[in-house]
Formats: structure tokens, sequence, C-alpha cells
């Protein structure tokens, strides 16, 4: 009886155990978390494009840690992220077409997209911004069970295409 | 006694799995992992500098995934562009302004490196990329630190050679 209590003790330890072995992952669990991230990130551009800035920011982590790396080289902060995804008065129309896209499960936890695209934008002034080839790499952290971009970095260079000209 | 057993088990439970939980570090745990992802950075720049690529590609993992002029490219194609890399440039200096690094478990840490990179091509041209920065995601591989991604972004000046 001993011997009984002690086995079954020993296999809720190794049970028990586990499950916290979050990095060896199955396809399955890696193709479910490709499926939620590329939603993620399918939304959060959606979203910025119909220039709903408080449904885009939604999906960016709420931290000091947070970090925007964007094309000219400046650097976000969540708090600037917010103030710029907010100032659009000079946008009548964003896009960003996505060429191709590869997404990395890291862990259970932590997701890398990253995305080739064309970036194009008409201002209010008649003046259009394009920048084609344009990347950008979003990390994901899954937080209370939301995936969040906690890192994004941008490339490309800016093309002005002056009102009337071509 | 058997109760005894039990209780002793519960121990071995949860005593057992407690350093799985390895999100939870403390700072002096941080401090350390910060310390070791920015010595493999320096080492893979001192590396690039000396244009040693096959020095500064052992700290990358045959996996990676890295975005150069706004591409997606694959570990061969990286390295590829460093075996090539001695064939154009005659001298490469980096100067950091800034490196930040960010621990997010016991395995795994990013960093956001900011400088400037400037080239003095074999035909004689300059070229200066300022600002240039790197985000780098690392991953522990058995003892070592490997980069598992990486983004490099910035807009090169071209300065043709015999001109100011």
């Amino acid at each position: 009886m001993k011997r009984n209590t002690f086995v079954a003790a020993l296999l809720l330890f190794i049970v028990g155990c586990t499950p916290q072995q979050s990095d060896q992952l199955t396809q399955q669990q890696k193709d479910q978390i490709k499926k939620e991230v590329k939603a993620a990130a399918d939304s959060m551009m959606a979203k910025f494009e119909r220039f709903d800035a408080d449904g885009s920011i939604e999906y960016y982590w709420d931290s000091p840690d947070f970090t925007k790396l964007n094309v000219d080289g400046s650097q976000n902060d969540f708090q600037t992220q917010k103030k710029s995804m907010n100032n659009v008065k000079w946008l009548t129309a964003v896009k960003v077409p996505t060429v191709s896209e590869k997404i990395t499960v890291v862990t259970k936890d932590v997701a890398i997209c990253v995305r080739e695209a064309k970036l194009e934008m008409s201002l209010k002034s008649g003046d259009r911004l394009t920048c084609d080839p344009f990347a950008y790499t979003l990390v994901f952290k899954n937080i209370g069970g939301q995936w969040k971009v906690i890192l994004s970095h941008e490339s490309g260079i800016i093309n002005t295409e002056k009102a009337g000209k071509k | 006694m058997k109760r005894n057993i039990f209780v002793a088990a519960l121990l071995i439970f949860f005593v057992g799995c407690s350093p799985q939980q390895s999100d939870q570090l403390n700072q002096q745990q941080k401090d350390q992992i910060t310390n070791e992802v920015k010595a493999v950075v320096d080492s893979a720049l001192a590396r690039m500098q000396r244009l040693d690529g096959d020095g500064a590609l052992q700290y990358y993992s045959p996996e990676m995934v890295a975005v150069g002029d706004s591409s997606i490219i694959d570990f061969q194609a990286y390295k590829k562009g460093w075996t090539d890399l001695p064939k154009s440039v005659a001298t490469m200096k980096w100067t950091t302004t800034q490196c930040q690094c960010m621990v997010l478990t016991k395995d795994l840490a990013y960093s956001s490196l900011f400088g400037k990179a400037e080239m003095l091509m074999k035909s004689g041209d300059k070229i200066t990329v300022d600002p240039q920065i790197y985000t780098s995601i690392f991953k522990r591989v058995g003892n070592q630190w490997k980069i598992i991604y990486e983004h490099g972004s910035g807009v090169p000046v071209i300065q043709k050679a015999g001109k100011k």
C-alpha cells in the first residue's frame, strides 16, 4: 500500500511537471499559434488602414518596455506610438498590402511575424508617400491570453511624389 | 506513515517543478543575461569590423531568419552576404551609439542596437549608414546565445570615389 501511494505520488510529480516544458511544442500547437498571431497582425493592420487608432493600439503592449523602431531611425515608446497613430489628420488613405510573410514560433508565448510589404500613403495636400519594398517585424508575446506586440521594427526608403507630378 | 509519504511526494512535486518557472527572473539574473547578450553583440561587431564573416556567423543559428534591404532571408542567404563582403569592402567601421537589451525568459532576450556604419569600398567609394539599427533576438542554445532573428535597417549614403 505504501508502495502504491509512493508510485501514485511519483506519477503526480511527472504529470504535474510535464506541461511546464513549454518550449517543446507539437506541430499542431505551433500551427495554432501561427494562426492566432497572423489573425492579430491582420486585424491590427486592417484597423490601422481604417484609421481606427484605438482598435489598432489594442494590439500593442502598454508598457515602458515597448519599443517601435521606425523607418527614419527614430524610436517610439508606447505613448509616442499611441499619439502618432491618433495624429492622422494629414492623411486621406493608407495601405500596407502584404507581399510575403513568415511567422516563427519561438516559445508558446513568443512569436515573430515578419512581412515584406508596400506602404502607400495619400496626404490631404495631394502628395503621395510610398515605400516599396517596406518590411516590418512584429514580435508578439502572449500576455494574459492576448497576443501583444512588444517590439516592432520597420525598414525601407520613403519616396515622396508631389501633387500634380508623376 | 502513508500520509507522510504523500506529503513528502507533494513537497518533491512543488520543489521539483519550481525551477522550471523560468520566466520569473530576479534583477541579478536579468543583469547577468543582459551582460552575456551584450558581450555577444560586441564580439559579433568586432568580427564584422575585421570582415571575419565565419567568426561572426558562429553567433547565428542555422535556423535564423533575417531582414536585410527590406527582404526576408534565411541563414544561407545571410551567410552568402558575409562571404561576398570582403570581395567589395576594404574596411568597415562601426560606432555604437546605443544598445538596449530586454530579457524575456532565462533563454530568450532581444537587443536593439543603434550605431553608425562606415564602409570604404575597394572601388574607392565610401558608404555611410547613420543611423544603422539592428534588432536581434537571442536564444540560449546549450551554453551559448545564438541569434535566431535579425532585422537591420538604415539608409545608405554613397560618396563616390574622388568626390567630396
